[in-house]
């Protein structure tokens, strides 16, 4: 059977249909209030939408994947309506490593399902979809850059394109840091900052600590390295257990993370660091390379913070990993490194990251939102009354 | 605190044992036991005194100042739950009680043993460590503990330092002091055979002397051939089922065919 050539692919498309008769300009003024009254009913009654685009990890978990599924989690329990879309044939989701309520948020493959969007909805684009910014530039919908990992942004844009281009001028980010380094490559922006969150689920349980080392690189071969040199420098410590922690589900991390004593973080292009976060919740020494772009999280006054140890030349890490064991198995672990965890993560809990939801997307884009809705109405209104005072001079 | 002697030497070592005794945090209801001949436990109860470990003290008595049958008497003289054997030649990690108290919390076991580090008597330098090959990946059945199927090819743990439940010590029938140098083996076997469990706490808990000319283990190893220490080690794995201790005769290697005489008591 040929394909029918002349049929249409679905994708996102503006909800409200477009008249096929022709209107007058009086008619289609009328036709415009309407649509804005609607819409503006729709924000005031929370019957609009929250649409968030994500990428299919395959079941890999995902720091940033994590982040939009909570907020979007977030949103949904207060009362709002969300929804997640995707471009991927056979989305995998993240229901094995993140859980089975984020899968079961609602998912639509922008390919297949044909989503209407209307002027009250928002839609949350990631870094990484710049074409998806180029595509929906005609949409109604208040559109929203979402801004977590600075790398991803300039592998997949366009050479000399820039979200203005795309009509985006409004961005979410995860850090300050990263709020002030958009604004200077896209001044125009208006840029606001929701942190992310480490979850509940990461937290120490206060049984005794294993002699355990897990480790998170971003290569198997950074693995290797730390392992086997640490091994050939230290023989006495031959019987040490390191674990590789890449890739487990939510549960068994989280559990792999609360047996253990220490943590050996290499992730050098990092703009958040998850994982260290992850593991110093879970009373794990974080033996760290300082990322490239340190987070904010991992300095004070300028000045790399004490709730880790950190490292920046590679084969720094032996001794470091040596001195942790030894004192731990001696107990000289300083108390002030545990405290400046305790206090470095609690900045990023549960309470905190909803408070910055609330103040941003309901506090900030709803109900500025409302205001172009009405600002739109007004002028509508005031034009209609104008076309009526002229009808009634010409009568 | 086995003593099995006394002399200027014993006086130096000692001092510092029972100044980690003293440094112990955590002391609170614990008692102090010294085992030994007449000659060395009345220097020695001196010395405790002197150094001001400050926990009541009580001392035993034997003519027989074998280490393992010093142990055994000491431990039922024992009225807390648990018990720890000290070297005189050994310290302890102040931390070492703290943390028994609390892996004991989270942990079920029957003996808590440290890991341990090794202490060259001549220079003072670090040799090893004891004890921590349960943490190593693919050893033991459970991170941590020690069972039936490690012991079948390792032996070489150390339970001085270790806190060792003192009923079950007693009722799976103490030390069997015939089997010297594979005394501890074949105790750690039967603690395990009557099914109670051994737990590597994963701390430096003890610090113990090796190589330390006249040490009782020392004088007692080269008193052992190499034929009959294989021999005592044979004989601990097949002995650690029996509660009561068997006597089994050793015979050198040239009489091997008659080397099974066997005679319960």
């Amino acid at each position: 059977m040929a394909k029918d050539k002349n049929k249409k692919k679905k994708t996102i498309v503006p909800e409200a249909e477009v008249s096929k008769k022709e209107l007058s300009p009086r008619e289609m003024l009328e036709t415009a209030v309407d649509n804005l009254n609607k819409e503006m009913e729709k924000l005031e009654t929370n019957k609009f939408k929250f649409y968030f685009f994500v990428i299919d990890t395959k079941g890999a978990p995902n720091g940033s994947l994590t982040y939009i599924y909570e907020t979007a989690m977030h949103l949904k329990n207060k009362g709002y309506d969300v929804a997640m879309l995707h471009s991927e044939k056979e989305f995998i989701g993240v229901g094995s490593w993140l859980g089975e309520e984020y899968a079961k948020l609602r998912h639509f493959n922008i390919e297949n399902d044909g989503v209407r969007i209307s002027p009250s909805d928002f839609l949350i684009i990631p870094e990484l979809y710049s074409n998806v910014m180029y595509q929906t530039k005609k949409l109604p919908c208040k559109r929203i850059a979402l801004l977590q990992n600075y790398n991803y942004l300039t592998e997949i844009i366009q050479p000399g394109a820039s979200w203005g281009d795309y009509g985006i001028i409004d961005c979410i980010t995860t850090t300050p840091k990263l709020e002030k380094h958009i604004k200077e490559v896209f001044p125009y922006l208006r840029t606001n900052v929701v942190r992310p969150s480490i979850i509940d689920k990461f937290t120490y349980s206060g049984k005794p600590k294993k002699l355990f080392i897990n480790l998170v690189t971003k290569s198997q071969s950074d693995t290797n390295r730390i392992v086997k040199e640490f091994f050939w420098r230290y023989p006495t410590y031959k019987w040490i257990t390191f674990r590789d922690i890449r890739g487990l589900n939510q549960d068994d991390l989280a559990s792999a993370l609360d047996e253990a004593f220490a943590t050996v973080w290499v992730d050098e292009r990092t703009d958040f660091g998850y994982s260290a976060l992850q593991a110093m919740k879970a009373g794990n020494i974080v033996i760290g390379k300082i990322p490239e772009d340190e987070p904010d999280w991992m300095l004070e006054n300028g000045e790399l913070k004490d709730c880790g140890v950190w490292f920046y030349k590679f084969n720094d890490v032996y001794d470091i990993i040596s001195g942790v064991v030894e004192a731990f198995m001696n107990d000289k672990l300083p108390e002030v490194l545990f405290t400046n965890m305790e206090d470095t993560v609690k900045y990023y809990d549960l309470e905190n990251q909803a408070s910055d939801i609330e103040m941003v997307y309901i506090d900030g884009f709803v109900e500025k939102r409302k205001e172009e809705i009405t600002t739109a109405l007004s002028l509508a209104k005031d034009k209609l009354e104008s076309m009526d005072s002229e009808n009634k001079e010409e009568a | 605190m086995p003593v099995h002697k006394f002399d200027d030497e014993v006086k130096t070592y000692m001092t510092k044992a029972f100044e980690s005794v003293k440094n112990l945090e955590g002391t609170d209801g614990c008692e102090f036991v010294i085992a030994g001949s007449d000659e060395s436990v009345i220097p020695t109860q001196e010395l405790y005194n002197e150094v001001g470990v400050g926990l009541d003290l009580t001392v035993v008595t034997d003519s027989n100042t074998d280490f393992f049958t010093l142990v055994n008497k000491a431990v039922y003289q024992c009225s807390t739950p648990y018990f720890s054997v000290i070297e005189f030649d050994d310290v302890y990690n102040p931390k070492w009680l703290v943390n028994f108290n609390e892996y004991s919390e989270e942990y079920e076991a029957s003996a808590y043993l440290p890991i341990t580090q090794l202490v060259n008597a001549e220079n003072g330098n670090f040799a090893g460590f004891v004890n921590e090959i349960v943490w190593a990946s693919s050893f033991a059945n459970e991170y941590g503990f020690i069972d039936l199927d490690c012991l079948e090819y390792y032996r070489d743990f150390n339970l001085t330092g270790a806190f060792i439940k003192t009923e079950d010590f007693i009722n799976v029938g103490g030390l069997k002091p015939s089997l010297s140098i594979a005394s501890w083996y074949e105790f750690i076997m039967r603690l395990c055979f009557n099914e109670k469990k051994a737990y590597v706490i994963p701390k430096t808990g003890y610090f113990h002397t090796v190589g330390r000319k006249g040490s009782y283990m020392v004088e007692t190893a080269e008193s052992v051939t190499q034929e009959y220490g294989a021999w005592l080690i044979d004989t601990a794995t097949k002995e650690y089922q029996y509660k009561e201790e068997r006597e089994i005769k050793y015979v050198p290697n040239e009489n091997k065919e008659e080397n099974k005489d066997v005679e319960g008591k």
